[in-house]
């Protein structure tokens, strides 16, 4: 046995080559073409829904219509370069839409995991009662569409209509919520509410996957609930935390209905509030199918580089 | 697993009276938060909703002239809407 334990090895390492030379070569062959096989439809419609309209975004970006002195005769396309993405830099509206949108992230990232967060190791504390019903209750806003979320709470800001104004004017405050300088607040206040259920499910499914032992062990070594949760939760559900982070950055930087359904309702949302208004007025207003493309080419390099921030930022955090 | 295991004396893990009555104690004063904080929550999620439902069965008069979280008054009840 002693004796023949090494032997088996060596034998296996004396018939590799030859195995090596055939098998992995037989199975590369098969595995490729098959793999090949699955994968072209993927790639397919990979290439043409998601790779082909930024290329040809990419395109567009780089060209201008250009007409001749009077407007008369047809618009010639040409080749500008980066006239189209200085032009975007240059308006004092997107670059104005970058500083609300910086803002409205400011507000709005705390406010929302901060307020999930809470709600989820709430609903995750052992003395919660009819868990199923609140969880239930909290998801209800991520089940109404965007669009309706935008106008309802629209309603609930407009005088005369809201419950919400009436309540505090009869307690002596009078407030507009759609106030030049509490238009922001406002809408950060629909996005907490259209999201915040959606990412508190996210994160008590992360809870429920906490080992039961440790938070046992936590209990006997004298923790209450709330060093419990501080200190044992929370760094345990800290990459389903890094994740929600993540789409939400995302998410932030698309902001687009909210405002542009509350810029019926009041004149302190311009047209162009943010950059995704921006590029949508360009397309559809101004008719600069171009200077758009290039705004839409600025966001998404934002988002990339933001999202790739935050998931550096995140997997540093993870290992710490 | 749980079967072969020997049942635990009941006598070793009861808690002294004055410790018993300090974690029923806060043992409501945290059941009572925790569940008066959820009760919040959900209210901030849920309220905004019901308003939709009720503003649905309304008018545009009945929008402002009757409470937020009441029925409207339909038209095929009252003629003086649509006649």
């Amino acid at each position: 046995m002693v004796n023949q334990a090494p032997t088996k090895p060596a034998s296996r390492v004396a018939a590799a080559p030859t195995s090596t030379i055939r098998k992995p070569r037989g199975l590369s062959g098969t595995g490729g073409r098959t793999a090949a096989l699955f994968l072209t439809p993927f790639f397919a419609v990979f290439a043409l829904a998601m790779v082909a309209p930024v290329i040809y975004s990419i395109v567009l970006s780089f060209f201008a219509q250009q007409k001749s002195g009077l407007g008369f005769g047809e618009a010639k396309t040409a080749f500008v370069g980066l006239e189209n993405y200085l032009q975007v830099l240059q308006s004092e509206a997107f670059v104005g839409g970058i500083g609300r949108l910086a803002l409205y992230c400011a507000m709005y990232i705390p406010c929302m995991v901060g307020g999930a967060l809470a709600f989820a190791l709430l609903l995750d504390a052992a003395v919660a009662r009819a868990r199923k019903l609140f969880q239930l209750l909290v998801f209800l806003p991520h089940a109404v569409p965007g669009v309706i979320a935008a106008l309802i709470w629209a309603y609930l800001y407009t005088p005369g209509v809201s419950p919400i104004v009436s309540v505090l004017e009869t307690g002596g405050i009078s407030l507009n919520f759609l106030d030049a300088h509490r238009i922001l607040p406002s809408i950060v206040n629909i996005a907490v509410w259209e999201w915040t259920g959606y990412n508190v499910i996210v994160l008590f499914t992360a809870l429920q996957a906490v080992p039961r032992e440790v938070l046992e062990a936590a209990r006997v070594d004298g923790a209450g609930e709330i060093r419990a949760a501080l200190s044992i939760k929370l760094p345990l559900i800290l990459p389903a935390l890094s994740v929600i982070m993540l789409f939400t950055v995302i998410g932030t930087l698309q902001l687009f209905t909210e405002p542009s359904i509350i810029s019926k309702a009041t004149a302190s949302v311009t047209s162009t509030w943010v950059p995704n208004m921006w590029a949508y007025d360009a397309a559809f207003n101004r008719h600069n199918l171009n200077q758009a493309a290039a705004a839409s080419i600025i966001i998404a390099l934002m988002a990339a580089v933001l999202s790739w921030a935050v998931t550096r930022f995140s997997s540093r955090m993870n290992k710490a | 697993m749980s079967a072969t295991t020997f049942p635990r004396p009941r006598t070793a893990l009861a808690p002294s009276p004055l410790k018993r009555r300090r974690a029923a104690r806060v043992g409501f004063a945290s059941t009572f938060t925790v569940n008066a904080l959820l009760i919040l929550g959900s209210a901030y999620m849920v309220l905004p909703v019901l308003w939709l439902f009720f503003a649905s069965t309304k008018s545009t008069a009945d929008l402002y002239g009757t409470a937020a979280y009441a029925f409207g008054h339909p038209a095929f009840l009252t003629t003086s809407s649509r006649s």
